[in-house]
């Protein structure tokens, strides 16, 4: 374990050696193996080192899509064991959203009960009124998302593993397994976005929800059954909350129904600029994230790549997703590209131009050596150990 | 791979300190959702120093929480030496404010040792001196605001209640605190640190 030291104040001609952590933060264009699954029970339709493409439908599957009730006694204001004599529909029966399903006609005129979706009509209950509907179950074509060619097809466990080439992005935490959809970018790096832009056409979706996820936003996005969501930090409390413990070895992997990956901290910070541009550029597509791993993949490989992608072999023991880019210790030099880790201008990317010989007496009291680096907007003068080195 | 680390990194248990547990110790502290970002943050990224005073103000709160929760780390009751790695003298100046924050959550008793440990030596910086017994330094049955100090012959008087630091670099010291027993001591670049608190 190497310790960071504040102040090496020496002779100043003496050349000091200093060090940051380096963390990988995108990897472009990687060898990577994507995993497709049916969504139950279902059949793949391709089959090993066949071409595909993101419109390829690579497997078909029909979920169970569960069951739903109406008290048909209650809407008629019929007794419970009169209700089911007003259905217009045998009991095992199809029926359809809009249909006839009740039918009550008397001095005051009609009343009906149409059915709220397709259906199979299960059971009534005489002692309740309830009628209990099996919703019906739709077949779901799972594409393949991305170019590239079938490494391996699992067909007993409906898995469908493709070879292709991404643009791996890594956050430092996140939660939630394998999701995937299209990417939608609704702030900038350094919004806050406001829960009113997370409406149910966003369902699936992945989005870039800018500086911070808040919980309420996080909660109204499970509900309406977002695939995930990509921000610069969340609050250490609600992140906690979720994975009970911040030490990578003990954190339980637990999912609460969505995805999330924090690129920068806790608390609002703005998206690094090396991570927004490459999610910008890659808005609309169909993108991979992965929570537990806070790993986002966005899919690069073209027809064009196939040739080279059929030439090239996975290794031996890949993870679907490939390995987490971990964290080295590196010499800082000029020219480096770094990240700002600590406030102020945290989350800030820029590259190192000049390194102080001396070093600079703090407010805090605290002795080091700065670091100058240059930003898109301006240059920024910050100690050598609140940065990271992110190439 | 290694990775550069940090002080706190020592500690296990720092994530369970709470919020209020740190904001007590702020002069003037941000809403809860904060500290505990803040404190997060430490977390993920303990190799980096404050920046600003406000910084520094919540690295010495968490310090506090820590030495509180872990005085073991800090203080040997056996050999009666307060030990501060080189590492929290750089990081948590001045040397004063270090060592006071250090007597008032370890609260020892009697004489101890502050001494500053770095890899190849370890330094004497000052003698604490914690009297024992509250009726040693009052007069009967009424409680003084003051308290008579000698050191080497030289008189002064300190505020009960306070922990003082005088700056004696002298290797020996004779100390005489109220009516307690004048003691032989030795001084520090920091020099004699005096916990008149009541106990």
């Amino acid at each position: 374990m190497a310790w960071c030291w504040t102040c090496v104040a020496g002779n100043m001609d003496t050349q000091i050696i200093l060090k940051a952590n380096r963390r990988v933060r995108v990897i472009p264009n990687a060898l990577t193996l994507v995993k497709r699954k049916l969504m139950g029970a279902g059949k793949i339709l391709v089959s090993k080192n066949e071409e595909v493409k993101p419109q390829d439908i690579v497997g078909r599957s029909t979920p169970n899509a569960g069951f739903t009730s109406i008290n048909i006694a209650k809407k008629l204001g019929v007794d419970p064991v009169e209700g089911g004599g007003y259905l217009k529909r045998e009991i095992g029966k199809n029926i359809y959203e809009g249909e006839l399903l009740a039918l009550k006609t008397g001095f005051l005129g009609k009343q009906v009960i149409t059915s709220p979706t397709d259906a199979v009509l299960e059971y009534y209950d005489r002692s309740t009124g309830e009628l209990r509907m099996k919703l019906l179950s739709k077949e779901v074509p799972l594409p393949a998302g991305v170019n590239g060619i079938i490494e391996e097809v699992d067909s007993k466990n409906g898995e469908v593993f493709i070879k292709t080439l991404t643009t791996q992005i890594y956050g430092i935490l996140g939660s939630g397994r394998e999701r995937s959809g299209i990417l939608d970018v609704l702030n900038g790096s350094a919004g806050l976005l406001n829960e009113t832009k997370i409406t149910s056409s966003l369902s699936g979706h992945v989005i870039v929800a800018g500086s911070i996820i808040y919980g309420d936003a996080l909660r109204k996005a499970i509900s309406l059954k977002l695939a995930g969501i990509i921000a610069g930090g969340m609050h250490f409390s609600e992140y906690k909350a979720i994975v009970g413990n911040l030490n990578q070895k003990q954190k339980q992997n637990i999912d609460i129904g969505i995805s999330v990956v924090a690129s920068e901290g806790f608390g609002p910070i703005p998206i690094g600029k090396d991570i927004f541009s490459i999610l910008e550029k890659h808005e609309g597509s169909f993108v991979f994230i992965d929570g537990d791993n806070a790993m986002v993949s966005l899919p690069t490989a073209t027809p064009g790549n196939i040739l080279a992608l059929r030439k090239t072999a996975i290794p031996v023991n890949t993870k679907p997703g490939g390995e987490i880019a971990g964290v080295s210790i590196k010499d800082i030099t000029t020219g480096l590209a770094v990240r700002i880790i600590w406030p102020p201008f945290m989350g800030s990317v820029g590259k190192i131009i000049s390194i102080d010989r001396v070093p600079t007496l703090l407010e805090t009291g605290i002795s080091t050596i700065l670091v100058t680096i240059e930003t898109a907007q301006q240059k920024l003068k910050v100690p050598y150990t609140n940065i990271e080195i992110v190439e | 791979m290694p990775r550069l680390t940090g002080i706190f990194e020592h500690f296990a248990d720092i994530e369970t300190i709470s919020a209020n547990d740190i904001a007590q110790w702020i002069r003037t502290p941000s809403q809860t959702t904060s500290v505990e970002d803040s404190l997060g943050n430490r977390i993920l990224y303990p190799q980096t120093i404050a920046f600003k005073v406000e910084d520094l103000e919540m690295d010495f709160a968490i310090l506090r929480e820590l030495i509180g929760r872990h005085p073991e780390a800090f203080f040997n009751p056996l050999t009666k030496k307060i030990i501060i790695g080189e590492e929290y003298v750089t990081r948590f100046p001045p040397l004063t404010r270090l060592v006071t924050t250090l007597v008032e959550m370890l609260n020892p008793q009697g004489v101890i040792q502050a001494i500053v440990k770095s890899p190849s030596k370890m330094i004497q910086v000052a003698t604490v001196i914690a009297p024992y017994q509250k009726a040693a330094v009052v007069n009967t049955g009424v409680l003084q605001t003051n308290i008579n100090v000698m050191v080497n012959n030289k008189n002064m008087v300190l505020a009960s209640g306070t922990i003082t630091i005088l700056p004696f670099k002298e290797r020996h010291l004779k100390v005489k605190i109220g009516a307690e027993n004048e003691i032989l001591v030795a001084g520090g670049s920091l020099g004699l640190v005096l916990d008149l608190r009541s106990r």
